[in-house]
């Protein structure tokens, strides 16, 4: 058997500032992908809440102290970690699915929904560390980040890679991305460990990496 | 995100190897789908919002009808010499902003009361109509200085732009002026009088020179978000130099630490100089500044010492020059800063402005404030930015110059790596824009005071008010207002200070008799319209624009392609002055005989051949249609540029009454002793040294503490520019607008996160949830300014006793107090109380 091509991200989280651009970037595309009958300027564009393919989640800790004068302590950090799909080797999404609607392509490695067998029961989200399956309750079917693969098809990155402003996203082969960084500096958290899913994706660790934090920002993923 | 699926995850993990087998590409959904019937169009417009930057993005559209949106990601992103320039968040959601609900569709007319936002639509040639003959009428009535045009910044074009209402309001014999706007009002002046030709100091270029960054309110990650903007230039410079050391003093920790900080000082608001103070003397008392930069300080600078003002003093006086012997009875020897810092001569009284004392008003403790001030003195080359946060405060004006200080005692300012404490330096290609035409009216009044005019505008004066180019100081303005036309301008009710206050003098249509909205959404500021002009979006529209005022080191242009007609009844700005222009009965003069394509063929004639647009990639092609083609044009400028590099190792002067870098500065002495002033508000006063202020509702304001005991900062959300962008759901998902909480305070209030919470000031209440995060200081809570402005319809009254504001807008709480010297916003200056909704 010979070796399949598996694309994966690569983030470096020493750049990245929350900014939300990928987040929006892929809104606009996505909108595109499941709202196709939209009529835009009788309906404005649709607000598809809760239903985000890529996500960028604020995490950090430290803790407070006050002097005597009332001046202040601290040891406060925080980073940001933009995470879409990861189109894991092992996806416990695609384990997780019922109907075996969630499946990985052989040609590319990407994890994609089969929509006309999703039943929309939200194993495959329960299931995936990194909530990448995005449950379109209006349609009640399952929706993730596709890779892009229309995008790649015409030879160019995913619509988030090349939103970054801070360029702090990239895209390939796994192959090429090991070429051009390295197998990067592990997993920090909020991401779970990488033996969890064997994610396709290469981090750039923050120098707060390896601190003990939590997510601060729920509210925006 | 759901933590509990980890540990599910990892059970399943045995057997997930075996996937990749399980299933085909054959479902159609994957399948790419055939080329669509009509063809896709693409075209270039640009993001023209008040963030610095003017982001060019890339539409698509197809059979009329918008389907997305790209950024640029034309060339091959060499930071430095071609990198693209990717809009943010905001630009890349323009889609929705574009085809939002309340998009104004077509010119209306109040019929309720105003404010109430009740409209009717009406035709174009009505309100055409009705603006020109109340403009007539006003005029005649009440004169022209009764006539504003509104500050307003939420569309830069070049073209069809608000100088087409400047042109209407001038053919009517025009209106009264403003100075000062809402970002930098008190900055302003701080640089003009510390002796700075404008608000920027070196460009982050010239950090690659420096060992230590310093940045005091200092925000770019947030505030300057564009993919060629400062914010990257900055990450780039941090990047690029291993040496460099970043300290970074804010209330909160913001984005542009995150990992590229040294270190974080909290810092109270509004208490920047006090820590500057403290920090001065450290440099003065250990002997350095003697030993380091007493020859820079007594050279370049005057009022570091009696002698240096002493010897001013008989200057001027020896000068028989009126405008230098204007400024003899105000030179004030023993108000040197040296005497000042040390607690010496005639301030033996207050005190030594010790790190001790310092310590106990800004909340960095007496050994960090040390451990800065040595810092400062053993680094080569110190490289200070003071972030226009510090400058929005009652105290922003000497908040800001305490804080330039820090650089002229280290004596190194004007070398590689130095900066002088300001904002850094940009560069920019330029474009030509349409002329508002002259003005005859030569009175201004600060932007911030135009609640004041509609109420007393005939008696505000020079002394009182800072009216300028009134006859003297005790002319008075002579006018109220009964106009103001509000374009592309939120800051009617919304960006200004204290909402509420705003809102019931507004309402009131006896008293200012006609307001003009214009915008392409049905804003908090547009329900106050007596008349509403939908305007096109840009990307509807055709024009030229460059890549704004704090865009970073590329300088860029824009030929802007309107994607779509204009979308419903929608006008460029252009066109509907035009129709009141005719009206008016002055359609020639107003369109010089040209029509749109021809004034755009003129303005990219003139940007063409402009040499400072030379080097620009790729070259400007000869005409307007092809360079719409290009869409965008860029050019970097590689060289260092260092703050009063031309002053320090030339032998030019400065613009200051001493022609120096004034530390005692003559012209606020000067306003300090003719000004008059309110006692009854504390912190009213102007001095000629830089002192730390005390004021209202400041830190240590025992008068308010109590009742309101915490400081609330308003901050720039990436979610917003200003309040544009604000009725964009895709963005209020993705950026939460609640209340930064410390978790100490948090606890001690009993709340938890996302808790639904009422904030309230003397002025207002808001409700809104609360985020709790270590990343604000104990004390401190700090609010995204620009959410709009919703009085709840139901009528609930919050504790304060006015209607909640259910849409959370901070100015529901600032107050309305312009600030000593520039009349300017004081918003980031609040006493509020906090709790459960």
């Amino acid at each position: 058997m010979t070796e399949q091509i598996q694309y994966g991200f690569y983030l470096d989280t020493t750049k990245c500032t929350g900014c939300k651009t990928c987040h929006i970037a892929c809104k606009d595309r996505q909108g595109e992908v499941i709202r196709k009958d939209n009529n835009a300027i009788d309906q404005g564009v649709p607000k598809i809440e809760g239903v985000n393919w890529r996500r960028v989640y604020e995490y950090g800790g430290g803790t407070w102290s006050e002097n005597a004068d009332g001046s202040f302590e601290q040891s406060v950090f925080s980073y940001y970690a933009s995470i879409g799909c990861n189109h894991c080797n092992e996806p416990v999404c695609v384990k997780a699915c019922p109907t075996s609607a969630m499946h990985k392509r052989r040609e590319d490695g990407l994890v994609h929904v089969a929509t006309e067998l999703c039943i929309g029961c939200n194993s495959c989200a329960k299931a995936c560390p990194y909530d990448a399956p995005q449950l379109d309750t209006e349609r009640k079917v399952m929706t993730k980040c596709d890779g892009c693969y229309d995008r790649l098809a015409e030879g160019k990155a995913p619509i988030c890679v090349g939103s970054c402003p801070l360029r702090a996203l990239d895209f390939d082969t796994m192959e090429n991305l090991i070429k051009k960084y390295g197998e990067g500096d592990g997993h920090i958290a909020p991401l779970p460990s990488q033996s969890v899913t064997s994610p396709n994706l290469i981090i750039k660790a923050n120098k707060h990496g390896g601190r003990a934090g939590e997510i601060l920002n729920f509210a925006e993923v | 995100m759901e933590r509990r699926s980890f540990l599910k995850a990892s059970a399943a993990l045995g057997c997930a190897a075996t996937v990749t087998g399980c299933k085909t590409s054959s479902d159609d959904v994957n399948v790419i789908p055939p080329k669509p019937p009509v063809e896709e169009q693409q075209t270039w417009s640009a993001c023209l919002v008040n963030c610095g930057s003017n982001c060019p993005v890339k539409v698509f559209s197809q059979d009329g009808v918008i389907t997305r949106v790209e950024a640029d990601n034309e060339t091959t992103d060499e930071y430095g010499v071609n990198h693209q320039i990717r809009a943010c968040v905001r630009g890349r959601s323009l889609r929705q902003r574009t085809y939002a609900p309340d998009r104004l569709k077509t010119p209306m007319k109040r019929v309720g009361k105003r404010g109430e936002g009740k409209f009717v639509p009406i035709s174009w040639d009505e309100a055409a109509s009705t603006i020109a003959s109340e403009l007539q009428r006003i005029a005649s009535e009440y004169g022209n200085k009764s006539i504003l045009k509104l500050y307003g910044t939420g569309a830069y074009y070049g073209f069809s732009s608000s100088s087409c209402f400047n042109r209407i309001l001038n053919l009517n014999g025009g209106f009264l002026n403003i100075y000062g706007n809402y970002s930098w009002a008190q900055q302003n002046e701080a640089a003009s009088a510390t002796g700075f030709g404008s608000t920027s100091g070196s460009n982050l270029l010239s950090l690659k020179d420096s060992d230590l960054f310093i940045g005091l309110g200092y925000n770019p990650s947030e505030m300057r978000q564009s993919g060629s903007g400062e914010g990257y230039d900055y990450l780039k410079a941090i990047e690029q130099n291993s040496e460099l050391e970043v300290i970074m003093i804010d209330p909160r920790y913001t984005d542009s630490m995150t990992g590229k900080e040294d270190t974080w000082y909290p810092i109270r608001p509004g208490t920047d100089a006090a820590l500057a103070e403290g920090i001065a003397y450290e440099m003065i008392s250990s002997g350095w500044v003697d030993a380091n930069s007493k020859d820079f300080l007594t050279k370049h600078c005057v009022g570091y010492d009696k002698a240096s003002l002493e010897a001013l003093k008989t200057e001027f006086e020896n000068s028989g020059d009126d405008s230098k012997l204007e400024y003899v009875p105000y030179i004030t020897p023993e108000d040197n800063y040296e005497d000042y810092i040390l607690g010496q001569g005639k301030f033996v009284n207050e005190g030594p402005r010790t790190p001790s004392w310092a310590a106990k008003i800004c909340g960095i403790s007496e050994a960090n404030i040390k451990e800065l001030a040595s810092k400062i003195m053993n680094a080569r080359a110190p490289f200070i930015i003071t972030g226009a946060g510090v400058n929005r405060h009652a105290n922003g004006e000497q908040a800001m110059r305490s804080c330039y200080m820090l650089s002229f005692l280290t004596g190194k300012v004007g070398q590689p790596g130095v900066s002088n404490g300001a904002l850094p330096g940009q560069r920019s290609l330029s474009r030509s824009g349409m002329s508002g035409l002259t003005n005859p009216i030569k009175e201004q009044i600060s932007f911030f005071t135009f609640p004041d005019a509609i109420e007393r505008g005939h008696e505000m004066t020079a002394r009182k008010d800072g009216i300028r180019n009134t006859a003297d100081l005790d002319t008075p303005l002579g006018n109220d207002l009964k106009a103001i036309f509000a374009i592309n301008s939120n800051a009617l009710v919304n960006q200004h200070s204290d909402s509420n206050g705003a809102a019931k003098i507004l309402e009131d249509d006896t008293k200012c008799e006609l307001i003009v909205s214009c915008d392409c959404w049905m804003t908090p500021s547009a329900k106050f319209a007596d008349i509403l002009l939908p305007d096109t979006s840009w990307l509807e529209s055709n024009d030229l624009v460059n890549d704004s005022y704090a865009s970073g080191i590329m300088g860029y242009l824009v030929a802007m392609k309107a994607a779509v007609d204009p979308l419903w009844e929608c006008k460029s700005m252009y066109d509907m002055c035009a129709l009141i222009a005719e009206k008016m009965g002055k359609l020639e003069e107003y369109t010089e005989g040209k029509d749109e394509a021809q004034w755009l063929a003129e303005l990219y004639e003139k940007t063409r051949t402009n040499g400072n647009n030379a080097n620009s990639i790729p070259p400007l092609p000869a005409t307007y249609e092809e360079a719409q083609e290009q869409g965008v044009f860029r050019a970097f400028n590689d060289t260092p540029s260092i703050a009063l590099e031309s002053y320090i190792n030339g032998t030019s002067t400065l613009r200051t009454p001493s022609g120096k870098i004034e530390l005692f500065s003559l012209s606020m002495a000067l306003k300090g002793a003719q000004w008059e002033f309110d006692d009854k508000v504390k912190g009213d006063y102007i001095s000629g040294l830089p002192m730390y202020q005390a004021t209202w509702e400041g830190y240590d304001d025992d008068e308010t503490s109590d009742e309101y005991p915490f400081q609330l900062v308003g901050y720039h959300t990436k979610g917003r520019t200003h309040s544009s962008y604000h009725n964009v759901p895709w963005i209020r998902e993705a950026v939460e607008d609640a209340v930064w909480m410390n978790p100490k305070d948090a606890n001690a209030k009993g709340f938890t996160q996302g808790t639904e919470v009422h904030v309230w000031s003397k002025r207002g209440t808001i409700k809104l949830p609360v985020r709790i995060t270590p990343r604000v200081a104990p004390g401190v809570l700090a609010l995204g300014q620009g959410a709009w402005y919703e009085p709840d319809p139901a009528g609930n009254i919050g504790p304060s006793g006015h209607i909640v504001d259910i849409g959370g807008c901070i100015n529901t709480l600032t107050r309305y107090q312009p600030s000593p010297l520039a009349k300017g916003n004081p918003q980031h200056t609040n006493r509020v109380q906090i709790a459960k909704a």
